[in-house]
């Protein structure tokens, strides 16, 4: 296919010779949306900030290829990756009030981004920041500029975030929670943006979230992450009408859902996510695991197609039941 | 009614909780946020009222106001035959020991300094006059209640999981056997998996002790599961206020409708659903609201009466009250 | 952390101030010469002199005094001094704080309001009014020190008062009517200790310094009671005819200041409630 714009192969990244995500491989196409989801502690933040090359300094990378757009960057150099962020790859945060500057006008900020990245004239880069402002739905854009981030809401700020981010056009825009601290209202409105922004932009998006609500609404693909790796993925639909794991079928069976009995008893996974300094050994969710068996705590499983779709799982019980 | 049968375990009548608005050089007075503007609400004896609304529509407030974290400016909080809202620090010492509270944060909500044992056995301490053995021996039983080991009574919270905290949290609050808990986003602060724990330890524990729950939370999916009647509240006022099944189904007011379809849910995603209705704009600012409807501003129906008279709440069919003009049960008036 | 537990430097300082204690407790035992007891027939002796008392290792002073002695003497004075300005600061400082932060509205700006009143008075002229009104005395200089620095402990101990105060845990010991003694006592207290020690190392240092130069002005302790500012202040006038007697006490000021400056940065990161949570 030649629509792939961004291509990573068994990625791994290691912090004190021990490997907190491991093994990570997907493929993007155009204008696509993929969702990285997992709990806290499953090493999807850490995935995403790897693929900018955005690691703290005790962590290492190691990957046999990241492509984007064709172009091999897991060997560019820092001065190399500076270039590629921004233009060709941004990324969007959890907290945007605390992203901006406190103490520039957003409207100062956006020209900064635009200006930094072509050179062109304040004038030039006034315009370009004004429509952008408009194509992220911000009402009087004008006005908007004139004003400091403390004077903006949630919403707005993760608004002038994802328009900074966009400026560029990048082919890959990377969404770290950009939901998670707002209200329902608005993570609605923000994720019908960064959908259309999709559509009609071509930009492919990687969402990283907790919520498999989120994934549901916004998601092409999903990628299930648990203790560093990832133990199931596909299309949307596939996952959530035929969950394979049984981590994704616990996880999606927790949540309370709106139709329905209610004041069931939830479901629940026993236990918590193990440490990454005591992972054990086989398939990681064996500690949780209701159908655990021998191999479980011997082998790791691998990523293999379970079904039509792409649907992959990492579980030895699955590929049992496939034959 | 079966409703007049229930006992009532906490009734709040026109509560308002205003906060002063200080500006210029001196700090003068210039307006008042009406955080909690006239909200009235019952709590039945063994029921879970859940509370909802944005961040900044004054529910926490609400909570804040009933636990007399702050002082009401008006109105009146009726809990074991005491009106909290005015009363002494001896009678809410008295009446506090079955009221209790769960917060958000599990990580704050206990010292860090203290070993987690003390903490929960901090009130039987105050209240009861128990032996040092028999307080070990009631910390102990419910730390087994609340699905925690009997030896862990003497770790330092840092040893424990958000999931295994805000069990200790649970824990503390059950100590002095409270017949109301309120709990402010108990479960916000949680991974899925653990938050379907705590769901239901909080739905055990209210079936085998009877005990009622004021639920505040953002996030309509848990309160749909775990709440028996919901308030909606948006800017400081009651919006809707009826039994989940029915605020769920046949929701009255917009606000209400626009809540409901802004929830992302896998469970929609299987049928052909529709996109969700977008509401444009966002909260206004609690010191300056709309004149009259609050919610006129964001309102696709709204129409000339909603931006000059404030719709009451009325009731527009059995248990099922709303604040809007456009309802069809409130034209007979 | 792993990281200040390889690290040898804070127990090279730490070994530094052990050895200047050991000095002031045992200095009688220590001392090879009294003190006090002039040899006007051996004054301004250079370091390592023999005479018929003994080795005098580090000299002799401007009245014959054995300039070891006189240091080691001295210790206990610097030491004592401030160890007791501190405890006096320290407890009037994070009560007055802890106070404010508790209570706020107009307690804390009455409280905070004299904060700024006592910061404003320079330390040296409220030194000099004290002096002048009661006399000088070790007594005295502990008060005046204790006076005009318990500011910093009441601002450090607002601060944290006010942010531990308004936890869900106060809060939750404030509803279950917890008496406020203890909620002082478990909750707010061992919350706010670890800058509050920092804070007192930090003090500790400069007290020392502070009791150096008020005893060099004359304000401090009273001659013939040895003590660094003091042996400092003489030796000054023979500064190009006896180099040691001002050069010595001034290495081990130096020394046990940065001994103990450095040990308050490293408690600083030790007690660092991020490095303490993993």
């Amino acid at each position: 296919m030649n629509d792939t714009v961004f291509d990573v192969q068994n990625l791994s990244v290691g912090i004190d010779a021990k490997n907190i995500v491991e093994n990570i491989a997907f493929s993007l196409g155009k204008g696509k949306i993929l969702a990285l989801v997992g709990e806290s502690g499953c090493g999807k933040s850490m995935t995403a900030l790897s693929l900018m090359k955005l690691l703290p300094k005790q962590a290492v990378l190691s990957a046999d290829s990241i492509k984007l757009l064709g172009k091999e960057i897991s060997s560019y150099s820092e001065k190399e990756m500076q270039q590629v962020r921004g233009n060709e790859i941004s990324i969007i945060f959890q907290e945007p009030s605390s992203d901006l500057d406190p103490l520039m006008t957003v409207g100062k900020q956006i020209m900064e981004a635009i200006q930094s990245h072509s050179h062109c004239s304040a004038k030039d880069a006034r315009g370009k920041a004004l429509s952008i402002l408009q194509r992220v739905g911000i009402p009087d854009p004008a006005e908007r500029m004139k004003q400091y981030p403390f004077e903006l809401s949630g919403g707005m700020c993760q608004r002038i975030m994802i328009a900074m981010a966009l400026v560029c056009k990048p082919a890959v825009l990377l969404a770290d929670e950009p939901t998670t601290a707002l209200d329902v209202t608005i993570q609605a409105q923000i994720l019908h943006l960064i959908k259309e922004l999709a559509s009609d932009m071509g930009t492919a998006v990687i969402i990283i979230t907790h919520d498999m609500g989120v994934v549901a609404e916004i998601a092409d693909d999903v990628a299930v992450m648990y203790a560093g790796n990832i133990v199931e993925s596909g299309n949307v639909e596939s996952i959530f009408s035929h969950p394979e794991h049984p981590y994704t079928r616990a996880l999606l069976a927790s949540i309370p859902a709106l139709s329905g009995e209610r004041k069931q008893k939830l479901n629940t996974i026993r236990g918590v996510v193990p440490d990454p300094s005591a992972w054990p050994k086989g398939c990681r969710f064996n500690t949780r695991c209701d159908f655990a068996q021998k191999e479980c705590f011997q082998e790791i499983p691998l990523l293999l197609s379970v079904g039509e779709d792409n649907h992959k799982a990492a579980c030895h019980n699955c590929l049992k039941l496939q034959g | 009614m079966k409703e007049q049968k229930r006992k009532t375990v906490l009734s709040v009548k026109n509560l308002k909780v205003n906060f002063p608005v200080r500006g210029g050089l001196f700090g003068k007075e210039i307006g008042r946020i009406h955080a909690v503007d006239d909200i009235s609400f019952d709590i039945y004896s063994g029921e879970t009222f859940g509370v909802v609304g944005e961040s900044g529509c004054g529910k926490s407030t609400l909570g804040n106001a009933v636990l007399r974290f702050l002082s009401p400016s008006d109105g009146a909080i009726y809990f074991q035959g005491e009106n909290l809202a005015t009363a002494g620090k001896d009678t809410l010492g008295k009446v506090r020991k079955k009221m209790q509270v769960i917060f958000q944060d599990p990580m704050s909500s206990l010292n860090p300094r203290v070993p987690v044992g003390i903490s929960v056995g901090e009130a039987l301490k105050v209240h009861c006059k128990l032996t040092r053995d028999e307080q070990k021996k009631r910390v102990a039983d419910i730390f087994e209640q609340v699905g925690l080991k009997r030896d862990q009574v003497n770790r330092y919270p840092h040893e424990f999981s958000g999931g295994q905290r805000q069990r200790i949290v649970i824990a503390r609050a059950l100590i002095m056997n409270p017949e109301l808990i309120i709990c402010d986003e108990p479960v916000s602060a949680l991974d899925v998996s653990i938050q379907s724990q705590i769901l239901n330890l909080l739905m055990d524990l209210q079936r085998d002790r009877k005990l009622s729950y004021m639920f505040i939370s953002h996030d309509l999916s848990v309160v749909r599961h775990i709440c028996d009647r919901v308030a909606v509240i948006y800017l400081g006022r009651i919006v809707e206020l009826t039994d989940t099944d029915r605020l769920f189904k046949t929701p009255l007011h917009p606000y209400t409708q626009l809540l409901i379809s802004a929830i992302p849910s896998p469970g929609l995603k299987s049928g052909k659903k529709a996109e969700p209705q977008l509401l444009c704009g966002e909260l206004p600012s609690p010191a300056s609201p709309p004149p009259g409807c609050a919610f006129q501003s964001r309102c696709p129906h709204s129409k000339a009466i909603c931006r000059e008279i404030r719709p009451e709440l009325t009731q527009s069919s059995s248990d099922h009250w709303a604040a809007c003009h456009m309802i069809p049960g409130d034209k007979n008036e | 952390m792993k990281k200040a537990s390889k690290n040898i430097l804070p127990y090279l300082f730490a070994f530094i101030i052990l050895f200047f204690l050991i000095a002031a407790i045992f200095a009688p035992l220590i001392a090879p010469f009294d003190p006090v007891k002039q040899d006007l027939m051996h004054r301004l002796k250079a370091p390592g002199t023999v005479t018929d008392a003994g080795v005098h290792i580090l000299g002799t002073d401007e009245l014959g005094r054995d300039l070891l002695s006189r240091i080691i003497y001295g210790t206990r004075i610097s030491l004592l001094v401030a160890f007791l300005s501190v405890i006096v600061s320290t407890v009037t400082g994070t009560w007055l704080g802890m106070l404010a932060g508790y209570y706020k509205g107009w307690v804390a700006v009455l409280i905070m309001r004299i904060v700024d009143i006592v910061l404003s008075i320079p330390p040296i002229l409220l030194a000099i009014l004290t002096v002048a009104v009661v006399g000088p005395g070790l007594g005295n200089l502990v008060f005046v020190l204790g006076f005009t620095r318990w500011p910093r402990y009441a601002r450090v101990a607002y601060a944290q008062t006010l942010t531990v105060a308004d936890k869900p845990y106060v809060q939750a010991a404030q509803f279950t009517s917890v008496s406020t003694p203890l909620i002082f006592r478990r909750h707010i207290i061992p919350n706010i200790a670890a800058p509050l020690i920092v804070v007192m190392t930090l003090e500790f240092g400069l007290m020392i310094l502070f009791e150096a130069s008020l005893s060099f002005l004359g304000l401090g302790v009273q001659p013939p009671t040895p003590s660094w500012g003091a042996i400092l202040s003489t030796g000054r006038n023979y500064l190009s005819i006896a180099w040691w007697i001002t050069s010595f006490p001034g290495f081990c000021l130096f020394f046990l200041v940065l001994s103990v400056n450095m040990i308050g940065d490293f408690l600083r990161d030790y007690l660092d409630p991020h490095s303490i949570r993993r």
